[in-house]
């Protein structure tokens, strides 16, 4: 019982354990598998993203400029964020990154085409 | 004395001492419990029926999302699983690696059931404070895996990740505070007489019942039965690392919770073993598997919770013709009336957070239907 | 081997082959008649040695066959023995071990509610959440299940 007590105690003078999130900005660690988002310069459209992907979030869109012929467009609301894609490209073609807030009032806002608009980080809207 | 002179409680399926849903109706007589009968299926999803329809590569991932605490030795299962049946070799490093994160996972998953049995007795400082050490295991595993709770970093061949030698002196100096925080928590378990007087002689389970219940895991382990997957048959680098089996004679809640806090130590200390030990080699498989010849086996590991079983059968393809998931919880749980015998209503939390239940794990494939009152032919049936 | 030598003393005629395919694993295969008297010789022989592990069920239309697969895990001998019983895909039905094994009884009401087969004398055989109300009728597992 008097140890309880003691770390009671000692605990008043420690730093809090929790974040102020989100008034205060939390990084996640450079591990952390977030927002992936395709290089265009480097992707030849042979559609094993799309094809291995487990929850069939990648649609194959054709490229109206022509080179590669077809090009991935992500849908963030179904993607779980496995990496498969990342790791079955043959030309290392997805960039990561650690974004993690990517929430947005409208589901069509949540499919991201990299020619035509990006999802932004949603803590850039103040959302 | 008929059935409808007792009074029938619900507890569930929404209920403040309940993580997840699951539905217990209690008849008792003044404060004992007389009989008991869990109702499940509010969290049914389907999965193995859904994963004949997906192909190898993609059921990991279905395999990893049974359940969210225990996503790695689920995933692990399936990878040995398919690779009994395809005949497919796992390079050394590979199965190192396998360990270290089956181990880490089995820490924080420890002090998750230590510090919801505290919260349930009404120790909610414990909780508190078990939580807040237990985010140090969580960033141990977001620095391995790249995620805190879903790792998705076992699949069929290897893993999909490498350690830097680096990562491997941070998760060992992240080790020693762990173990520092856990001695103080085992001091407290064992001595505290208030927590003793709520654990102590309550739910006792004899070493006779385990086999006839199909008892397994920690709950197995504490009535003095010596059983554990990763001494009779083991899979991943188990066969190579030193480590004991923890066993208790009591039965009762108290032996249940000793034996978890025991198994924290061990995997603390197998963590060490395998950061020191890891051999050179490749880390995964050089090509993804897309097909599997025909067959069929079983694969068995220790999860957190007791024995966890997958069986596979492939008929060539490059989908499985049938996944069967046999989760401990569902042994657990489902047989769990016989530990409420002559309890107080007041000791069920007890006895329920010392068995250490999983409902997700439980219901990917379970229905037990509830009629609207009990009938005394069912197997729980306690009326003296 | 000792265990594949125990198990097949213990089950002699009963079965029609014990084999064993893999480490640690013996299959045997056997007739839904000597269902009890199988159990029973095992519960006599072995007493308290071994547990119920898990029932599996798998559909085989081609062959118009269920097999229900019994697996029990010894913990002596350190061997998982499965039982595997063919029933014709049309009527499956098979007794119940519920009365000798007290845990059969959960195992036994997933494998009807989803595949379908019944166990004569389980006291808890009920169809219920999976299905809905209009598609009654049909089980889950079933290869033509796919189609629905």
């Amino acid at each position: 019982m008097l140890e309880l007590i003691t770390e009671t105690l000692r605990n008043l003078f420690k730093k809090s354990a929790t974040y102020k999130f989100p008034l205060e900005d939390r990084p996640a660690s450079p591990d952390y598998r977030g927002k992936q988002v395709v290089d265009i310069q480097k992707c030849i459209g042979c559609r094993l993203c799309a094809f291995d992907c487990p929850a069939y979030a990648i649609e194959m869109v054709p490229n109206p400029s022509g080179k590669p012929k077809e090009y991935p467009v992500v849908d963030f609301g179904k993607c779980v964020f496995c990496y498969q894609c990342v790791r079955v490209c043959p030309v290392n073609a997805y960039v990561t990154s650690g974004t993690y807030r990517l929430a947005a009032f409208d589901k069509e806002k949540l499919i991201n085409d990299v020619l035509k608009t990006s999802v932004s980080d949603s803590s850039e809207e103040g959302g | 004395m008929s059935n409808s002179e007792y009074l029938e409680i619900p507890i569930g399926p929404q209920h403040p001492a309940l993580h997840e849903p699951l539905l217990f109706r209690v008849k008792v007589e003044g404060e004992r419990i007389v009989q008991i009968t869990p109702s499940t299926g509010y969290n049914h999803r389907g999965i193995e029926k859904l994963c004949e329809n997906n192909t190898f590569l993609k059921d990991v991932f279905l395999a990893g999302r049974v359940c969210g605490i225990c996503n790695v030795v689920h995933t692990t299962c399936y990878s040995e699983g398919v690779e009994k049946v395809g005949n497919i070799e796992v390079p050394s490093r590979a199965k190192y690696l396998r360990t270290l994160l089956n181990e880490l996972e089995r820490i924080h998953s420890h002090m998750l059931a230590l510090a919801v049995l505290g919260e349930l007795i009404g120790f909610h400082t414990l909780f508190m404070l078990m939580m807040r050490d237990r985010e140090l295991v969580l960033a141990l595993k977001e620095m391995v895996a790249g995620n805190r709770v879903q790792a998705d970093y076992v699949m069929p061949g290897g893993v999909r990740r490498d350690l830097t030698p680096e990562k491997l002196d941070r998760v060992k100096k992240s080790l020693d505070r762990i173990e520092e925080r856990m001695k103080y928590y085992a001091k407290i378990f064992e001595k505290d007489s208030i927590v003793n007087s709520r654990l102590r002689r309550v739910g006792v389970l004899e070493k006779a019942e385990v086999s006839t219940y199909g008892f397994v895991g920690p709950i197995a382990r504490g009535s003095g039965v010596k059983t554990d997957v990763r001494y009779e048959d083991p899979y991943a680098a188990y066969g190579e690392i030193p480590f004991s089996v923890i066993t208790r004679d009591e039965g009762d809640s108290w032996a249940r919770t000793m034996v978890r806090v025991g198994e924290t130590f061990e995997a603390i200390n197998m963590v060490r073993y395998v950061a020191d030990h890891l051999p050179e080699g490749p880390f995964g498989p050089k090509t993804m598997i897309r097909k599997v010849q025909a067959g069929e086996a079983i694969s068995r590991v220790e999860a957190q919770r007791g024995q966890l079983i997958y069986y596979i059968v492939s008929k060539g393809g490059d989908k499985p013709y049938r996944l069967k998931i046999r989760t401990p919880s569902f042994n657990n749980i489902l047989s769990s009336g016989v530990l409420f015998k002559d309890a107080n209503i007041a000791d069920l939390p007890a006895i329920l957070a010392s068995l250490d239940p999983c409902i997700s794990c439980m219901e990917r494939m379970l229905i037990i239907e509830k009629d609207g009152h009990v009938e005394s032919k069912s197997v729980y049936d306690l009326v003296r | 081997m000792p265990a594949l030598e125990k198990v097949r003393e213990s089950l002699g005629s009963l079965v029609s082959s014990v084999q064993e395919v893999s480490p640690r694993r013996l299959v045997a295969e056997a007739e839904s008649k000597d269902l009890k008297p199988i159990f029973r010789r095992l519960l006599e022989d072995f007493k308290q040695d071994f547990y119920l592990d898990f029932l599996a069920v798998v559909d085989y239309p081609d062959e118009k066959q269920v097999e229900a697969g019994y697996n029990l895990w010894f913990y002596s001998l350190k061997t998982i023995l499965t039982v595997k019983f063919r029933l014709p895909r049309d009527n499956p039905a098979i007794d119940t071990i519920s009365d000798l094994i007290p845990s059969a009884v959960f195992h036994e009401q997933e494998a009807y509610d989803l595949m379908g087969v019944v166990f004569s004398g389980n006291p808890n055989l009920k169809r219920g959440f999976f299905v809905a109300e209009e598609a009654q009728g049909s089980f889950p597992l079933r290869k033509e299940a796919n189609q629905a």
